[in-house]
């Protein structure tokens, strides 16, 4: 949004543009910025399982982000990538439309949890929590125990703590 | 036909809900997905011949004037006649005139999406003309009496085993009485019942895929055959075509060729290419005796030089169609107008208008994935961005919406404010939740939770912790 829209949006607003080119410039995200640009090539964390990543629209097809987290994931210790089938595939959120339009949202959301069970995977990475928000409450409402997570808490070696929709059980 | 734009979302429900539309789905997807996948991957310079295909589109319709004049100037040249439609009625009128002045009592059809634009059928079989559909899917679909779902196969919503009860209904009267549940069989019989209608037929009416202005040419893909047939046996052969549709010359076509056919059903070529050059010459066998192409402009010319000017580049490949989510979960009917998918959610908003078709600029995740695979590189989802904006701008719709930026406004540009209410709202939802790690319940956006729970924030907001570790740290 930030980084492909602000200046569109921002694009004959004499006062605003300089300032909207400006922040876009200097954002990334996350995974594109630590190989990218700071050229970090392995990370020290450790995760115990098997993970499928989530490619989120924007940063896929607006960002070209593909290999960048999946190059970082390979360095954490135990963890084993299983990718999805269709890994190109919307997972349904876009933002407002997952309220606007529920029963088509609803069953894209569903696609993609029955393609992330197919890869038997125990946890779901991803770069966007707007993804990861609508899977996660779509994995609960199945039942399913997968695992959700920000790629940037197992890169960090924080997944210790509960993942998105996780009862608390401390 | 019926345009049921208005209720795109009852639409939807029912096709989601509809098994048998599903399993058509399912199966046709993947099909059409891998194909054109296996046939870019094998074709290293794709992207460089999207790239000329672009530029050849948009030099032609920088000159359209030039290129239709031209055209025109090399069909009449060829013997031909050509007619200039500014709307759907004038060019059913122009038609109807044609078939009138050549005595014709019946009429066979090639596959043509400007008919289906112009309702052509209706406006023939209004006045007493048989009306015979050849291409197998479009075929289907008059016997269905239904409309296509899909640009380039207009049966993809229907399953073998409706198709075999279809048949059986209506070909009993030919004296084919077996239910046929091969694909092959099933092909054969078709052929055969159309067989006689081809050869009686005064008529036919064929598509345009592109016209070739330095010839004069009308060029036609199929893979059934069933165009050549159309144009080269009755009497008379008129084709219907988009003013847009037209190219300066034949190596120009070369190149866009190359790029529908792998781009539509993953094939280099498709099974049949025809330039049609005008009627029967003295001395050849075959051909029409009269040939007519009518131009349909239908508010094309509108969109010349407006934001959506790009529009006018696209091919009718449908793999925008192929790779939408939203397609691929109701199918084409839901759209409610002749154009689904991606390209028809643009196209069916600005020939119809936002006020008839209010959903179909909104009903799309902007996924972006039917800009990445159009072979014409169209911003598709940057013109249903542009067209959500109008309609805003225009006030009709998003009252609610509106009121909820206003809110969220207010909030945002106050920083202190906004840090002190977030923080207060994910403590207190987080108190409400207990331990539980998601709500089964969200006010105002009962849409979410009815198909999912909404994840519970986990008491802290981002800058809170932020700051905490930041602490530790220093």
């Amino acid at each position: 949004m930030i980084r492909i829209h602000y200046p569109k949006l921002f694009a004959t607003d004499s006062k605003w543009r300089a300032r909207a080119e400006a922040v876009a410039g200097r954002c990334y995200e996350l995974t594109s910025f630590l190989t990218d640009v700071l050229g970090v090539d392995t990370v020290s964390a450790r995760y115990e399982g098997s993970v499928t990543y989530h490619d989120s629209c924007s940063g896929l097809r607006e960002m070209g982000v593909r290999e960048q987290p999946r190059h970082l994931l390979k360095s954490v210790d135990g963890l084993e990538l299983r990718e999805l089938d269709e890994r190109d595939a919307c997972c349904g959120f876009g933002g407002a439309f997952s309220v606007k339009y529920p029963d088509i949202s609803g069953r894209l959301v569903s696609d993609k949890c029955a393609d992330i069970a197919s890869t038997q995977a125990d946890t779901v990475l991803g770069g966007d929590l707007g993804c990861l928000l609508n899977i996660a409450g779509r994995l609960r409402r199945e039942g399913k125990h997968t695992r959700v997570f920000h790629i940037a808490e197992v890169l960090a070696d924080m997944a210790d703590l509960p993942g998105v929709g996780e009862d608390d059980t401390s | 036909m019926k345009v049921t734009t208005q209720q795109f979302r009852e639409e939807a429900r029912k096709a989601l809900g509809d098994e048998i539309l599903q399993r058509a789905l399912a199966k046709a997807k993947p099909g059409f997905i891998n194909k054109r996948k296996k046939a870019v991957d094998a074709l290293p310079e794709f992207d460089a011949l999207r790239a000329d295909a672009r530029a050849i589109t948009e030099h032609a319709l920088a000159h359209l004037d030039y290129y239709l004049e031209r055209f025109e100037a090399n069909v009449v040249a060829n013997g031909g006649v050509v007619h200039w439609a500014r709307t759907a009625d004038e060019a059913n009128q122009i038609i109807l005139g044609i078939c009138e002045a050549a005595g014709a009592h019946s009429v066979i059809k090639g596959k043509s999406m400007i008919a289906e634009e112009m309702a052509l059928n209706e406006s023939l079989e209004g006045a007493g003309l048989e009306v015979v559909e050849t291409d197998l899917g479009e075929y289907i679909i008059q016997l269905a009496e239904e409309y296509p779902s899909h640009i380039i196969a207009p049966a993809a919503h229907k399953t073998r085993e409706q198709i075999t009860e279809l048949f059986y209904k209506h070909h009993r009267q030919y004296g084919k009485t077996k239910r046929q549940t091969e694909p092959k069989a099933l092909v054969d019989e078709a052929r055969s019942v159309l067989r006689d209608k081809f050869l009686n037929a005064d008529v036919g009416i064929t598509g345009a895929n592109f016209l070739v202005a330095e010839s004069g040419a009308n060029v036609l893909v199929t893979n059934e055959g069933n165009g050549d047939l159309t144009s080269t046996l009755p009497r008379v052969h008129i084709v219907t075509a988009a003013i847009d549709k037209v190219i300066p010359d034949l190596e120009d076509l070369s190149t866009l060729l190359r790029v529908l056919a792998r781009s539509a059903t993953g094939q280099e070529m498709s099974s049949y290419t025809t330039l049609y050059n005008g009627s029967r010459r003295p001395g050849d066998l075959d051909g029409p005796e009269e040939y007519h192409v009518v131009l349909l402009d239908n508010g094309r010319s509108a969109l010349l030089g407006s934001e959506f000017h790009e529009m006018l580049r696209c091919i009718r490949c449908g793999a925008c169609l192929n790779h939408c989510p939203v397609y691929g979960a109701i199918g084409g009917h839901a759209y409610g107008w002749v154009y689904p998918g991606p390209m028809g959610a643009v196209l069916t908003s600005l020939m119809l208008g936002t006020d008839e078709a209010p959903d179909l600029a909104n009903a799309c995740s902007l996924n972006g994935r039917c800009n990445e695979v159009c072979p014409l590189r169209i911003p598709l989802p940057r013109m249903l961005r542009d067209l959500r904006a109008i309609q805003f701008q225009q006030g009709g719709r998003g009252v609610r919406g509106k009121f909820a930026l206003q809110v969220w406004a207010f909030f945002a540009s106050r920083p202190n404010l906004y840090h002190a209410s977030t923080s207060l709202m994910v403590k207190v939802w987080r108190r409400l939740a207990g331990k539980r790690g998601v709500s089964t319940f969200a006010p105002f956006a009962g849409g979410w939770t009815a198909h999912r729970d909404l994840p519970v924030p986990e008491g802290k907001t981002f800058t809170q912790r932020w700051k905490r570790e930041r602490g530790r740290t220093q």
